[in-house]
């Protein structure tokens, strides 16, 4: 079985996950499975890792008083609104997701099977692989080769370069949504002017 | 013989600037100066500035002119260095029975209206911010001067516009199977474009001492 190119990120305070059976089978179907105990380390491997597609696992409740839903905003914050996170926990669903106020993909119990949390990691990469932004995304990073120098320039003065444009993206500030929008707006215009036709 | 002003923002510390002199340089290249008579207003002869033209618009004959601009702007002004050279609070009377062309963001909202309220003939501009991608000067400068050449050519403003758009069409279709995201930043340059007056003027309605 090919695995999957996608980076699955565990972020997880108990060591004894690191040999369980859910990785086990997570790493059946993905190539690489970085396990973590604290955020620092999770951060550090998701930021070195950006240019790649990623999934993160996150534990609820970490160890020193780390809390997951913090390692979310920060995640959401300062790295990326497009990384799928999925909080794993042995809260109730319903204690995390009343405190969890930025995006996430889903909460899983864990008390639920190994087969139902890679089911949802799966569903997630899919929709990653489908969304106009990760589409923007990967796309920018196979342009981000080609230049350091500014790329794009506002009229009203702001220069972006690729790496900068990926930011705007990935942090869905207003310029990263404009951004979206032109795309959609590009995919309607070709079609409407039938330089381009919808698959049956 | 008609008077054109090309107002261009030619600060070297940007790379913009590169985008503005283009246009402009080829445009001159473009006017025959036998014929026409023009001035430039930029960085490097320090025209670009609000005191100097404040002096040149209080003080200009009113005769017809066209006034073409490549600079920063916002929705109430032109900008060269951080400050506006041209903007609702300068005597615009002196742009009445006009024609007025600025590749600037968002200038088409106030600065276009407000030209139009004081007798300018036809103003065309952009409504939004605006954007050019620095490895495709030459289509950008394209898209840019389009409408101005077929003005040159003898057509009215209403197929200078058509022509706009189709050249932004053009450019969009050549460049988005290689390169999607620069054709949708010209089309979304496109769709900011608006115009303002008389649609069926022509570049001989400008003509002054005849």
């Amino acid at each position: 079985m090919n695995k999957s190119q996608t980076n699955i990120i565990v972020i997880e305070d108990d060591e004894r996950f690191r040999g369980s059976a859910v990785l086990f089978l997570i790493g059946m179907h993905y190539e690489t499975v970085k396990f973590c105990l604290t955020m620092a380390e999770g951060i550090a491997f998701l930021t070195s890792h950006l240019d790649e597609k990623n999934i993160i696992i996150l534990d609820y409740q970490l160890s020193q008083g780390e809390m997951g839903n913090e390692v979310l905003h920060v995640i959401r914050k300062d790295i990326s609104k497009l990384v799928p996170v999925i909080f794993w926990t042995a809260n109730t669903i319903q204690e995390i997701a009343e405190i969890i106020s930025d995006k996430t993909y889903a909460v899983v119990s864990k008390t639920e099977s190994s087969e139902t949390l890679l089911s949802i990691i799966k569903q997630a990469e899919n929709e990653l692989n489908h969304t106009i932004e990760g589409a923007l995304e990967e796309w920018l990073v196979l342009e981000k080769g080609i230049s350091v120098d500014p790329y794009l320039i506002k009229v009203s003065k702001q220069e972006l370069t690729i790496k900068e444009i990926l930011n705007e993206l990935r942090l869905q500030t207003p310029t990263g949504q404009k951004f979206e929008k032109n795309l959609l707006m590009l995919t309607i215009d070709l079609l409407l002017r039938r330089k381009e036709k919808l698959n049956d | 013989m008609i008077k054109f002003i090309i107002a261009y923002d030619d600060n070297e510390k940007e790379d913009l600037s590169i985008f503005f002199k283009t246009c402009a340089q080829e445009l001159i290249a473009r006017l025959n100066l036998e014929i026409h008579e023009f001035i430039e207003w930029n960085h490097t002869n320090k025209y670009l500035n609000e005191i100097y033209i404040d002096i040149f618009l209080n003080n200009i004959p009113y005769t017809p002119f066209v006034f073409l601009s490549y600079s920063h702007g916002s929705e109430d002004s032109l900008v060269g260095e951080n400050l506006p050279y041209l903007s609702v609070r300068s005597n615009l009377d002196a742009f009445k029975n006009s024609l007025f062309y600025t590749f600037s963001c968002s200038s088409g909202k106030l600065l276009g209206q407000k030209l139009l309220e004081k007798g300018c003939t036809s103003f065309i501009g952009y409504k939004n911010d605006i954007f050019f991608a620095a490895p495709y000067l030459a289509e950008f400068v394209e898209c840019s001067n389009s409408g101005i050449y077929s003005l040159l050519n003898g057509e009215n403003v209403a197929v200078a516009l058509r022509i706009m758009l189709d050249t932004h069409n053009k450019k969009i279709d050549e460049l988005y199977q290689d390169n999607f995201f620069v054709a949708s930043v010209i089309r979304d340059n496109r769709d900011s474009l608006i115009h303002y007056g008389n649609k069926d003027a022509k570049i001989d309605d400008f003509a002054f001492g005849q």
